[in-house]
């Protein structure tokens, strides 16, 4: 099968048939893509930068675990990419988390906007999570991210 | 499908998937691609884009205006104006639909005067939060641009990129 990345940049039309995360899925909602499989973050990252092939928005999945001694709460940030400038750009970011509590991210055009929690705005082709916290704590603090394309 | 070469024998095979089918593994999958007939003839179908360069980044004095572009089938546009040495120049950004009957353009979203170092992102969705200058609620035309306005005659170094959204 034709990788999805070559297709499009080759400026052929995208198949008709996609079924996964891993090829790319234009005419499928996809979901368990994950940005950072849980485990302990000592210091501020971001996800590899993703590729949106045919979705207008994204749901992400941010599941806090234990947070290590001394750490501040975190915020994760969807961010769009121009790769003309090499910029990122801020799309939404979350309020402050703290340990243990799962929170949604949801960007979509014509959606209800709450503050730090949903964007009426459209997903980029390139974009990434970051997450930053000003201490991750003694020993890290538990952390995982996914995300869910809606077509 | 599998292609091989055994000999000399070129063997082609296909898989055939039965409609009404979910999960099917992508390899057993032929592809096949979409048209839209636009009226005269038939457009390939795109999926979401980005990398395209509006203008590559450079120090300018002037007006620039893009050439017409064809929007084939996307809803809704992303400009990113990226200035990184604004000195005491002043550029807005404006994009533009076109009426090809009448040869009239008509502006969809155009932005504030930028006179700092800053990376401004500016979108044409419909359904998004309108903020002014900064995104409007509607559909981008078949046919569009962009306008970059110098408000004075000093020299300002920018890019502008563009990302196209089904």
């Amino acid at each position: 099968m034709t990788n999805v990345a070559n297709i499009v940049t080759n400026g052929i039309a995208p198949p008709v048939y996609l079924v996964d995360a891993s090829s790319g899925s234009p005419l499928t909602n996809t979901d368990g893509v994950v940005l950072l499989a849980s485990g302990a973050v000592t210091a501020n990252s971001n996800s590899v930068l993703l590729t949106n092939y045919v979705a207008r928005g994204v749901k992400v999945y941010i599941a806090p675990g234990n947070f290590g001694s001394g750490a501040s709460t975190i915020t994760v940030t969807i961010q769009g990419f121009d790769p003309v400038s090499a910029s990122y750009f801020t799309i939404l970011q979350s309020a402050s988390l703290t340990a243990s509590t799962f929170a949604v991210l949801t960007v979509y055009p014509g959606i209800a906007v709450t503050a730090n929690v949903s964007a009426s705005d459209v997903l980029p082709r390139s974009w990434r999570v970051s997450w930053q916290a000003s201490s991750w704590g003694t020993g890290g603090s538990t952390l995982g991210i996914a995300a869910a394309l809606i077509l | 499908m599998s292609l091989t070469f055994a000999g000399n024998q070129l063997n082609l095979v296909v898989a055939q998937i039965a409609a009404g089918s979910d999960g099917v593994t992508a390899t057993n999958v032929l592809e096949s691609a979409m048209g839209v007939y636009n009226g005269a003839t038939v457009d390939q179908v795109r999926g979401n884009l980005d990398n395209i360069t509006v203008l590559a980044s450079a120090a300018r004095t002037t007006t620039q205006t893009q050439a017409d572009q064809t929007n084939y089938n996307h809803r809704g546009i992303i400009v990113v104006l990226d200035v990184t040495n604004a000195g005491t120049g002043s550029v807005t950004l404006e994009i533009d639909g076109k009426d090809p009957v009448s040869g009239k353009y008509f502006a969809l979203l155009t932005g504030a005067a930028v006179v700092s170092n800053s990376t401004n992102v500016y979108t044409v969705y419909p359904g998004n939060t309108v903020t002014s200058n900064v995104s409007a609620s509607t559909v981008l035309p078949r046919t569009w641009r962009v306008k970059v306005t110098a408000g004075n005659s000093n020299s300002a170094t920018y890019s502008v990129g563009a990302m196209l959204i089904l």
